[in-house]
């Protein structure tokens, strides 16, 4: 059996960086192949260059056994290759119908026979009756009937004529009409003698040729909504992708937008899906049930691509592995016949330790006394209940919570980005409540924020510019209010290369990083400036193994170095490897305080969900 | 490159070793020099503007000269190449515009309708062409002058006829660099307003208080020398607009206000004010609806005679781009504005006053905007009157975005809108074609380099991924 | 790079040929008067002042050895500039429409001496290459207010007002307003009536949006005829008029002709005529009799200006009788106009 997808020897460059390396691999159909890798392994790129996103400079691609040249993703769709991407590509004011026939407008307008008859007929009909109303004598009846019959059919012919040139692409289209249009137009005025009119035909022209292709798209889809949400309607059934076509997008959650973006790709006519990181946006429950989409697909006979760097589901479910590193494929495996640890192995490209290994806490003195803290959300609703706690020395204290029980908020107080309403916090025994984020940062606290790109960083600024966010205007990086900007660079290309940010490049704009990477400049910002307090939120949201490993790794370090932690983070594992006393949060209220290593993950898990520890040690 | 950096840093460091004295007094006997032979200097300027082919062949050779130290060839290919590349897009923008202008010249004519509707074709098609050549030579005359008049008139000047022949003709040069000033200045405002993420659409009204202002302070202290009379009008211009300009960031900072809608609104407030004071208080005869002349000793100076009008206004632009780049890239002030205006939240983070930052913003943004009241007011008009306001402050929305928000490019994009400016009123003299002309050629211009996927696709050009990405200018608009 | 070789060999030969090409042909025949105009920042197309000016120069252009050019100015800074571009070029005569440019010309006329210049609407400027255009519009709108105030009466016996919508509130415009005025109230004299006088300057002369809000609520105010008076601002207030079924008066020129919409509700228009005044200075300038250092002024007595004819509108035989007899009155110097 040829395989349906085969790619051979892809090589992509970036400015400085191979993001594909001579990289072969093929797919058979119904089955399920997952890319595996870490951030910024070239995943991705492999894929956008499968689907015509990017185009490969070496490399041979063969869909269903024959060559093709995949130059954009129309191409690519043509293939029967459909894509859904991290982000989705959806209009969120749209209904779901209309999203999913975006783009697919039938561009040709479908010419019958008898379309035409029984339009006109009809036409012909109520022009026939209307005469014999307005005017008498059956013969002008007749005429009126035939005028009406033919106008119909007429403006049935300009349809398809019309549909026919769009089907062409736009490119064509509009020149065409319009070349058309002026050239009629010009012929009439010099025949009507009249040939300060032809500017004005000429733009007429124009802008008909213009304004009707889209106006031509916009009627066709009318024309075809009712046929597409019957055919919404059969894929979903078909396939278990059980949508509302007439919902729109803002209001439906997150993996009923995945659904409809797999379903556009079915409506498009894919065999081949490729799925995007999809899971990185999803719930646990909402993953559950991609994967049982995903069983459904394979089983009527589609082939998935499917890129991820989280261990557990590759096991799960993929049907065949293939691990890039650096760009290069280093391994293709089952999940029958390997182990998370060696994916893991095999990703990363060394001994992975899952398992974090630390020496048991000296806390020394208290750094973070937090008293009776209240604290308003966005929508001025108490978030914070007299949230009390303490942070020494050379220990690591996690809060525990499940998302949005106010440990964002608690962070944003602690660092001076949200006001307290009530009670005080402490740090290094100096009142610090309501002060300026600048005033904590300079008494030496460490901020590793929950959303990286939106507090963290400057994307579309250099690295350079980033790692000095929060000292740009000390020395050495300022004299006198100027950027000293030999020492700035020392100084980047210093922390870049001790936190081994890649690429190793400081004037790269830090969109351009991976988000592990991102992840490490903020670090390096952070640990590379004296610091007492570290308050790190959500530390490894989104990172692969490696990444995640790394940062883990240098927390225990700050902890060691005798810096007092702070750490909050949804995923109990990080909670139960890290900290030497956990908090739990819930509803804006610290519920427990329980040592690290008296506490099981059952029974965090149920302090969480709001039971109490009295009840819990019943 | 790392060869020519090395040179530039010896050098710097030689002179980073002097004494403060000895730095400070070859900068003063620097810039003595180059105003006492600022006359020479401008004309020369003028005259190679106006010559600027031979300026680039001469530019060429220099570029020779230089490759022969630096590997010769194949570098003096990687540099033009470089070059060119960066100008393509734009030279091709400006190409592009001007041939559908040209097109439009040809074919709104009605003569040419009427020949070629009697039949003859081929003539009224000719007559067409001759429109267009007309015409462009005019805009071409207007903006750069007339090279071969330059000439004569250089070897008339030398024949020993005096410069008044030179002088008539570097009008053209000069009315382009004149006309460019106040989009420089206006062209900066909005640009350091993108940079700290604000659109300021209120240059237009900024523009008016600074004119006003330094229109005021022109007239109202007779007998003060014209070394402390001038500065001190152009300081008050410039605060008086960048006050008004930081109303709107105040505004922002303390109650959130969009800086699109109090800008405008401030706007209609400058425009219906000044018409009130220009035909109310401060009006000078009865019925004129302008104020007094400004004393003499608050005129911008022109460099040479009539008619050539340029003035200092245009370095003191050239001036203020220089500080508005190096405000916004080599000081913490501009690294704050920068950081807020691409992320305020990490700004917040990075421990930055954002609402200080958005009112600063504002008060340098207003104060470049009223410079470009202050050249029009003290360098041509000498009195503000109504019906000053020619639209730069929203000419300069396009002009930020043509120069990317880069001061060197705003700069840029205010030379060529100057010269094509000044060349539209030659245009209509000459040949009968109406200014918008060149209005629409601006405007297709600005069309062209915000959507370079035309012209790349035109003139099948690489793509460039360096400019991919860098469509989002102004994160502060509509956020 | 051949690509590129291309296009800069394209670029130079373009250079090349507009730089150095054969002198311009400029459509003016040797020995001509060159006469340049300037508008103010209004544009030609103002259906107004601009515009009429330039159809005088045309008229010269057509009937006289006169060649005739213009620019429009774009900013107050540009009028400098824009008189420098034709006195370069040694034009004869430069016009200068309006006001606004009074500074601009007296400084040019005193730069230029050997040329001559005409500026609209100034009257105070005095140089011995410099004629003033001016006129006396309140001859004419003086009894136009009569004739306003008289035909509100007969739309409206109970409640009778007449309303402007005026441009900028500059002395040319009041100029207007002020003789409206004077008619209205020489009617309630007269007749011992209670005609209302009401109306707004918008402070524009561009916005005829603006023009039509006002004109709007003027009527809502009970306007029964409207008076538009301030380029395409007033436009808007006789557009006003018109939906809303009301009467107009136009201004400058006979805007029967120049408003094909409101036409059929406009009773007359106060002009003034610029074009005939132009004409008269151009042509004095080919008899080499150039008034320097005077001023033409445009009154009832030589045409200068007037009222238009009364054209869809049927005014009473009575009230047109004595809006005749006033307009003698006026012109013989027995009526103050107010202004």
């Amino acid at each position: 059996m040829t395989p349906i997808v085969e790619a051979r020897n892809i090589t992509k460059r970036f400015p400085g960086v191979l993001a594909n390396d001579n990289v072969s691999f093929s797919l058979n159909k119904g089955e399920i192949l997952a890319f595996l890798g870490e951030n910024g392994a070239g995943k991705s790129t492999l894929m956008n260059i499968l689907y015509g996103l990017y185009s490969s400079d070496e490399g041979e691609i063969e869909v269903h056994g024959k060559p093709v040249d995949i130059q954009e993703p129309s191409d690519a769709i043509d293939l029967g290759i459909g894509m859904v991407h991290q982000h989705f590509q959806l209009v969120p004011v749209f209904t779901v119908a209309e999203n999913i026939v975006m783009g697919t407008e039938p561009t040709q307008f479908p010419f019958s026979w008898l379309a035409l008859g029984i339009a006109s007929g009809i036409v012909a009909l109520l022009s026939f009756i209307g005469s014999m109303v307005g005017l008498g004598g059956v013969g002008q009846g007749l005429l009126a009937a035939l005028a009406g019959g033919g106008i119909v059919a007429g403006f049935y012919l300009l349809f398809f004529i019309l549909g026919w040139f769009s089907s062409q692409k736009a490119q064509i289209y509009i020149p065409v009409i319009s070349a058309i249009g002026i050239a009629g137009g010009v012929t009439l005025a010099l025949s009507q003698g009249a040939p300060g009119e032809i500017p004005l035909y000429i733009f007429l022209a124009l802008l008909f040729g213009a304004v009707s292709y889209p106006t031509l798209r916009v009627l066709a889809t009318a024309l075809d909504r009712q046929a597409a949400t019957r055919r919404i309607r059969e894929l979903s059934e078909q396939y278990g992708l059980i949508v509302d076509p007439k919902a729109v997008i803002e209001d439906i959650p997150v993996g009923i937008q995945q659904r409809v973006e797999i379903l556009k790709t079915l409506y498009r006519k894919a065999d081949i899906l490729i799925l995007d990181e999809p899971t990185a946006v999803l719930t646990p429950q909402e993953t559950e049930e991609l994967f049982e989409i995903m069983q459904t697909l394979v089983e009527q006979g589609k082939s998935i691509f499917f890129i991820t760097h989280k261990l557990k589901e590759i096991m799960s479910f993929a049907d065949r592995v293939i691990v890039l590193r650096h760009g290069k494929v280093v391994g293709e495996t089952t999940p029958a016949t390997s182990s998370e640890e060696e994916l893991a192995e095999m990703m990363v490209g060394r001994e992975v330790s899952l398992v974090v290994e630390k020496e048991p806490a000296t806390p020394k003195e208290v750094v973070l006394e937090v008293n009776r803290l209240c604290a308003e959300d966005d929508r001025r609703q108490a978030v914070l209940r007299d949230v009390s706690l303490s942070v020494r020395e050379g220990e690591v204290l996690g809060i525990a919570g499940v998302q949005g029980n106010g440990q964002t908020e608690l962070v944003e107080v602690l660092t001076g980005l949200r006001a307290a309403t009530a009670g005080a916090f402490r740090i290094l025994g100096q009142d610090m409540t309501n002060a300026t984020p600048r005033r904590i940062t300079e008494l030496g606290v460490a901020h590793i924020p929950e959303d990286r790109q939106q507090d963290g960083l400057v994307l579309p600024s250099p690295v350079f510019d980033n790692v000095v966010l929060n000292t740009y205007y000390k020395e050495p990086f300022a004299e006198r209010a100027m950027l000293q900007f030999d020492q700035i660079h020392e100084y980047a290309d210093h922390l870049v290369k001790e936190f081994d940010v890649r690429p190793p490049n400081a004037e790269l704009l830090v969109e351009a990083l991976s988000g592990g990477n991102q992840q490490k400049v903020i670090v390096a910002r952070e640990f590379s400036r004296p610091i007492e307090l570290l308050i790190a939120a959500q530390p490894t949201r989104g990172l692969d193994v490696g990444s995640i490993e790394y940062i883990h790794r240098r927390l225990i370090e700050k902890r060691d170095e005798g810096c007092a932690v702070l750490l909050v983070s949804v995923e109990l594992d990080e909670i139960m490897a890290l900290s030497d006393r956990i908090a739990v949060m819930y509803e804006g209220e610290i519920t427990a305080i329980v040592d690290a290593d008296k506490v099981t993950r059952r029974e965090l898990g149920l302090l969480m969900a709001g039971s109490h520890i009295e009840k819990i040690h019943q | 490159m790392t060869e020519q950096q090395g040179l530039e840093n010896s050098f710097k460091n030689r002179i980073a070793a002097w004494p403060l004295w000895a730095r400070l007094t070859s900068l003063a006997a620097l810039v003595g020099i180059a105003v006492l032979s600022s006359k020479w200097l401008i004309l020369f300027l003028l005259i190679a503007l106006g010559l600027w082919p031979i300026m680039v062949l001469l530019g060429l050779g220099v570029l020779v000269l230089m490759s022969k130290s630096r590997g010769g060839w194949p570098w003096m290919k990687d540099w033009l190449k470089a070059r060119l590349r960066q100008l393509a897009v734009p030279a091709l923008s400006v190409l592009a515009a001007l041939v559908i202008g040209g097109l439009l010249i040809m074919f709104t004519d009605q003569v040419v309708y009427q020949t070629i509707g009697e039949g003859q074709i081929g003539k009224g098609i000719g007559m067409g062409f001759a429109n267009l050549g007309r015409a462009y030579v005019a805009l071409y005359q207007g903006a750069l002058g007339s090279p071969i008049r330059i000439v004569s008139a250089i070897f008339q000047a030398i024949g020993g006829e005096g410069i008044k022949p030179i002088l008539g003709a570097v009008r053209g040069p000069s009315d382009s660099l004149v006309q460019s000033v106040p989009y420089i200045f206006a062209g900066l405002a909005v640009a350091l307003g993108f940079r700290a993420g604000l659109f300021n659409i209120g240059a237009e009204g900024q523009i008016g208080v600074g004119w006003l202002a330094a229109v005021i302070i022109g007239f109202s202290f007779p007998g003060l020398p014209g070394f402390i009379h001038l500065p001190l009008a152009v300081l008050a211009g410039a605060l008086a607009a960048g006050l008004w300009g930081s109303l709107a960031g105040i505004l922002k900072a303390k109650t959130g206000a969009h800086e699109v809608i109090t800008t405008i609104m401030l706007n209609y407030i400058s425009f219906r004010l000044s018409e009130w004071v220009l035909c109310g208080p401060l009006e000078d005869v009865q019925g004129t609806c302008r104020t007094k002349e400004i004393l003499s000793s608050a005129y911008l100076p022109k460099f040479l005679e009539h008619p050539v009008t340029m003035h200092w206004g245009f370095m003191v632009a050239v001036a203020a781009a220089a500080a508005t780049g190096w405000l916004l890239f080599k000081t913490t002030w501009g690294y704050e504005m920068r950081t807020v205006g691409t992320n305020p939240d990490a700004a917040r983070y990075g421990g930055m006053n954002v609402a200080k930052t958005y009112v600063l913003a504002m008060l340098l943004s207003g104060a470049l905007a009223g410079l470009a009241g202050v050249s029009q007011g003290l360098g041509i008009t000498h009195n503000i009157a109504l019906g000053f306001s020619a639209g730069y402050g929203f000419d300069a929305i396009a002009l930020a975005l043509l120069g990317k928000s880069n001061p060197v490019g705003v700069v840029g994009a205010s030379i060529l809108f100057g010269a094509l400016r000044a060349g539209a009123a030659r245009m209509q003299s000459l040949a009968g074609i109406p200014t918008e002309i060149v209005q629409i050629v601006q405007s297709l211009v600005i069309v062209f380099i915000a959507a370079p996927a035309i012209i790349r696709g035109i003139y099948r050009l690489k793509d460039d991924d360096s400019e991919s990405g860098q469509t989002v200018f102004s994160r502060g608009w509509g956020s | 790079m051949r690509k590129y070789a291309l296009i800069s060999i394209l670029l130079i030969a373009l250079v090349l040929l507009t730089g150095c090409g054969p002198a311009l042909p400029e459509g003016c025949e040797k020995g001509d008067f060159k006469v340049g105009m300037v508008s103010d920042v209004g544009g030609l197309d103002d259906a107004s002042f601009n515009e009429n000016t330039w159809e005088g120069l045309q008229r010269a252009d057509d009937e006289l050895a006169v060649c005739a050019k213009f620019i429009e100015s774009q900013a107050q800074a540009d009028y400098e500039k824009n008189i420098t571009e034709f006195a370069e070029q040694d034009y004869d005569l430069i016009i200068t429409v309006g006001f606004l440019l009074g500074d601009a010309t007296a400084k040019m006329a005193e730069q230029y001496p050997d040329v001559k210049f005409g500026i609209i609407d100034v009257g105070y400027l005095e140089s011995p290459n410099l004629a003033g255009i001016t006129f006396n519009v309140d001859e004419a709108s003086f009894p136009i207010g009569y004739l306003a105030a008289g035909m509100a009466v007969e739309q409206d016996p109970d409640d009778p007002q007449v309303s402007y919508v005026g441009g900028m509130q500059i002395p040319p415009v009041e100029q207007f307003i002020v003789a409206y005025e004077a008619g209205v109230a020489y009617y309630n004299a007269q007749k011992g009536t209670d005609v209302k006088f009401t109306g707004v300057y918008v402070g524009d002369f561009e916005a005829p949006d603006q023009g039509k809000i006002q004109g709007n609520s003027l009527i809502d105010e009970g306007a029964d005829v409207i008076l538009g008076c301030g380029g395409k601002t007033g436009n808007g207030g006789l557009a006003a008029a018109k939906e809303r079924g009301k009467l107009g008066i136009g201004v400058d020129v006979d805007q029967y002709y120049t408003l094909p919409n409101e036409k059929d509700i406009l009773i007359t228009s106060t002009m003034k005529r610029l074009d005939n005044a132009v004409f008269t200075v151009v042509e004095s300038l080919v008899n080499d009799e150039f008034p320097g250092g005077g001023v033409y002024v445009g009154s009832l007595a030589n045409g200068g200006v007037g009222l238009a004819p009364y054209h869809d509108i049927d005014v009473p035989a009575e009230l047109a009788a004595e809006v005749e007899a006033i307009l003698i009155a006026v012109e013989a110097g027995e009526l103050d106009t107010g202004w």
